[in-house]
């Protein structure tokens, strides 16, 4: 049955809410072609094609005003694409916009709450737009988890704990998918571990989390796979794993003796940066088995493997795209 | 979507206001009335210039009607009036300048509820306020026997009081649905009803621009008439009408809208389904896949 065929009905201690038309077999959480939005002379969006598989973490990635919230906003409906079409769960983001909000739980860049209301009438006001109880919902066990107070106002709350109670409205009544611009931005490293955990346990569920960053280490931590922007365009869609095999990585390796003859590391994809007495750092890209193999044939002594974070990734991905 | 609770939270936004204004709108009726007996003496002496005549209608200030229509009916709506404009320009650019609008529209619920659940609220406000005050109107009249006037003739100016705060209300929630911000929508709700105001008072005064008593609400709201012929209805219809139309307007404008986009204009793109590239070698869109 597709995630957006669900009955209510009870799913890992969370009432199911959904109800909804019926929707092809599996259609990809997050689908987008072609989409493109101009805003006068600028380009924001532009001519992004992605596709987001159910039950999968992915990160969405690049610098402020690369276009991550112009996306979200326009799958959400909020604005319209200039061309281009975006899907959630198989429905039109902007035919069938109300289908894909009853699916999607949102979780804005910059929250801002009702500070009249406590933490716990804001959820109670938000459940009952959704048509169900706070209890029903699982918001109080988020809140507890998130260590929310929530019987203050909301007025008085630091920009962590409004962004603890956001998480909450998002997670809470267990949507398909999770739209999340920046979630950990104001939080503590405490709760950062426990809304990763919080993540993945909703991925695991087969929840499809969906959530943008600048923040590459976070991304690096629970995403299984990353879309970069740049200045509206996409520039790199694939696995976090992948990315760093492909990428270069550099081996520095020091003999019990002299290096070998130069020309023992002649291999595609394999420049030598700096050779030593007894030292050579070699620039490897893709697999490092030739030059595993040809080392094995000398006595190393110490051997480090320096692999890029996704943050050196992203800023060479940046260079490419401005040089070409 | 349970629509309950959006209703619930716009009244208790106004909770405030509502009970400060329904307490002031409840003593200033009964004491106005209660102050009758001093001042229709005093009025009965007095030759009062024509402008009375022109803002009134012509009444007799010494009699209950023409009293309260110039000593309540004169103002009172003026403030109830300027509650509307405050809390209708408030209710959509508020939410869009306080950021909480996304979180609103996030939700399973289409716009055009949004707006007509807010609009419910903030009518049911006003209202309030004026069922409040027309129990002062008759609690004053329980108190002073001199004051001869019937219940009916009151409740009837009340609601030319409610039509004329709905109005404005309605004016004020289109212009809080079509501005980017609340300032600019207060501003030009405001500058509406100034030039209406004094349309009316021109009208009275100034020959040639009778024909703007019918032109503007306040015109339409004619209270000494409502108090001594009963309800207009007519202008009633109209003001109500009118209300009507421009809560319509502003879910038509609100629907087309952009949320958070920076600039004029803001409505939202025609969807054409069709690739840049497509477009550039000129062919066929995509529409309705």
């Amino acid at each position: 049955m597709a995630r957006g065929e669900r009955d209510a009905g009870e799913c890992g201690g969370q009432r199911v809410i959904s109800e909804s038309p019926k929707v092809t077999d599996m259609p990809p959480a997050i689908e987008t072609h072609a989409l493109t939005r101009d805003f006068g002379k600028l380009r924001a969006l532009d001519n992004l094609d992605m596709t987001v598989e159910q039950g999968e973490i992915f990160g969405f990635l690049g610098p402020n005003g690369a276009g991550k919230s112009t996306a979200i906003r326009l799958m959400l409906d909020f604005i319209r694409p200039t061309y281009g079409y975006a899907r959630v769960m198989g429905f039109d983001c902007q035919a069938d916009s109300m289908e894909v909000r009853r699916r999607v739980g949102y979780l804005p860049g910059d929250i801002r709450v009702y500070p009249a209301l406590t933490g716990r009438e804001t959820i109670a006001f938000f459940c009952e737009m959704r048509g169900y109880s706070a209890a029903e919902s699982g918001a109080l066990e988020l809140a507890e988890r998130l260590q929310l107070r929530l019987d203050v106002k909301s007025g008085t709350y630091s920009k962590g704990n409004r962004q603890k109670l956001g998480i909450v409205l998002a997670l809470m009544g267990s949507p398909d998918v999770l739209m999340l611009d920046e979630p950990s931005s104001g939080l503590d490293p405490l709760i950062q571990h426990e809304l990763w955990t919080l993540l993945r346990e909703q991925a695991a569920r087969g929840v499809t989390v969906f959530f943008s960053s600048h923040v590459m280490s976070e991304v690096e931590m629970v995403c299984e796979r990353v879309a970069i922007l740049r200045q509206g365009k996409l520039v790199a869609l694939e696995g976090v794993a992948e990315m760093k095999t492909r990428a270069v990585r550099h081996l520095i390796a020091r003999f019990a003796d002299e290096v070998p003859p130069d020309g023992t590391f002649t291999f595609d994809g394999v420049r030598e940066l700096r050779r030593e007495r007894d030292l050579v750092e070699l620039e490897v890209q893709g697999e490092v088995d030739p030059v595993l193999k040809a080392l094995s044939q000398h006595r190393v002594v110490d051997l480090v493997s320096e692999q890029p974070s996704l943050e050196e990734l992203l800023m060479r991905f940046y260079e490419r795209e401005r040089s070409s | 979507m349970s629509g309950d609770g959006l209703v619930r939270k716009t009244l208790r936004d106004q909770r405030g206001m509502t009970i400060g204004m329904s307490i002031a709108g409840f003593l200033v009726a009964m004491l106005i009335i209660a102050l009758y007996p001093q001042f229709a003496d005093q009025f009965a002496e007095i030759e009062l210039p024509d402008i009375y005549d022109a803002l009134f209608g012509e009444v007799a200030f010494a009699e209950p009607a023409g009293f309260i229509a110039a000593e309540y009916f004169g103002w009172f709506p003026l403030l109830v009036i300027a509650i509307a404009v405050i809390a209708g320009t408030a209710s959509i650019a508020s939410e869009e300048g306080n950021g909480t609008l996304e979180l609103l529209l996030a939700e399973p619920v289409t716009r055009r509820a949004l707006i007509l659940r807010k609009t419910v609220g903030l009518a049911a406000s006003i209202a309030i306020i004026c069922a409040v005050s027309y129990a002062g109107l008759v609690a004053g009249r329980l108190m002073i026997a001199d004051f001869d006037l019937g219940y009916l003739p009151l409740f009837e100016a009340t609601v030319v009081m409610l039509l004329i705060s709905w109005f404005f209300l309605g004016l004020s929630i289109l212009g809080s649905a079509l501005f980017p911000g609340r300032m600019s929508a207060a501003i030009t709700v405001t500058a509406l009803i100034v030039i209406a105001y004094f349309s009316n008072i021109a009208a009275s005064l100034v020959d040639g621009l009778s024909f703007l008593e019918h032109a503007q609400p306040f015109g339409w709201a004619d209270y000494p008439a409502t108090i001594l012929d009963g309800l207009q209805v007519l202008e009633s219809a109209l003001l109500l009408g009118f209300a009507l139309a421009f809560v319509a307007a502003a879910v038509w404008s609100f629907e087309r809208r952009e949320i958070g986009a920076v600039g004029w204009p803001r409505l939202r793109p025609r969807v054409t389904r069709e690739a840049p590239h497509a477009a550039a070698k000129g062919e066929g869109a995509r529409a309705g896949e």
